[in-house]
């Protein structure tokens, strides 16, 4: 297990943006080893704003995907070329049975690529 | 595809983050509504997320502003008393409280052995209608009501136990007990046997 002294996390996604808001306010900590002290988020730092991104949570503003997704779907969507790998493409990913992904290729970001992959900026 | 609206989610950290293989927002969310709902099937099913196909649209997460990236090893567990810390190679951190079962003795379990004298005297009653445990022995022996059990007038009352411990110890098996010499106590089935000479 690799740990990140990072400053922040982003996501991107779509759907019930209220309901996603009630469900990440009072959410303590994120990640592995949350009961021992990883992952802790600093208290009122979630910051959640509507993007213009066609297609947000599948595929970055780049055409790099954004998570796991199967290659029907990938292509079904018009992705273009990107890394596969046999992944569980979904939830709970522990248990899922494992096809063939296209996965993403971005992990660590500065604040520019941040704000551009997630169509902030 | 439905027509929710897309979103970016920026969240601060306070300490080291391990994502783990992937980490996306629809685990995140399921795991927040699983904590809520306690049924994984519904926190899988009420994620608030549109779908496309059976994918949902929730990205990976994106790490900000790295400053270090170490592997996490437990190097060593040292317990002290109901403490137990774990010592790594980043940092020495408090594990979950914890404590040990007691042993459990046979009489916790429930085994209550027959014809021994501190299983008659755990089943005596007890309270201020009980008397002492070695009064409720004595009557566990003596029968229903004092003087007028299968045993009155045999024995006196304080020479019950003493002559029921000589014929086993001495005599071999006791007889079979008969509907009058069976007592049951408690809700466990037990049945202490008071064997009538």
């Amino acid at each position: 297990m690799l740990s990140y002294e990072a400053a922040a996390v982003w996501f991107c996604g779509q759907g019930d943006l209220e309901a996603v808001r009630s469900l990440l306010g009072d959410v303590p900590a994120i990640g592995k080893k949350r009961s021992s002290g990883f992952g802790a988020i600093r208290p009122d730092s979630l910051d959640i704003e509507e993007t213009s991104l066609a297609l947000a949570g599948l595929v970055f503003a780049d055409g790099t995907p954004a998570r796991a997704v199967p290659v029907a779907t990938w292509k079904a969507v018009g992705g273009g070329d990107a890394e596969l790998a046999s992944e569980a493409a979904v939830p709970p990913y522990w248990q899922g049975v494992r096809e063939t992904c296209a996965v993403p290729s971005h992990l660590i970001v500065d604040r520019e690529q941040a704000g551009r992959l997630t169509g902030l900026d | 595809m439905s027509s929710d609206v897309a979103f970016a989610i920026r969240l601060e950290l306070a300490t080291p983050i391990i994502p783990g293989r992937r980490f996306m927002l629809d685990a995140l969310l399921s795991g927040l509504l699983f904590e809520r709902l306690g049924d994984a099937a519904r926190a899988v099913a009420e994620i608030p997320l549109s779908r496309h196909g059976q994918t949902w649209c929730g990205s990976q997460a994106l790490l900000y502003r790295i400053r270090t990236s170490q592997r996490f090893s437990e190097i060593r567990t040292i317990t002290k008393g109901y403490a137990r810390i774990f010592v790594s190679n980043q940092a020495a951190f408090c594990a979950r409280r914890y404590y040990q079962r007691p042993p459990r003795t046979p009489l916790s379990i429930g085994r209550i052995l027959t014809l021994r004298p501190t299983n008659k005297m755990c089943a005596s009653p007890r309270g201020p209608a009980g008397g002492s445990l070695r009064s409720g022995a004595r009557r566990l022996h003596d029968g229903p009501a004092a003087g007028e059990g299968p045993c009155a007038g045999q024995y006196p009352p304080d020479r019950a136990w003493r002559q029921v411990s000589q014929r086993r110890d001495h005599e071999g098996p006791l007889p079979e007990p008969d509907e009058h010499d069976a007592l049951v106590r408690g809700g466990r089935g037990v049945v202490l046997r008071a064997g009538r000479p």
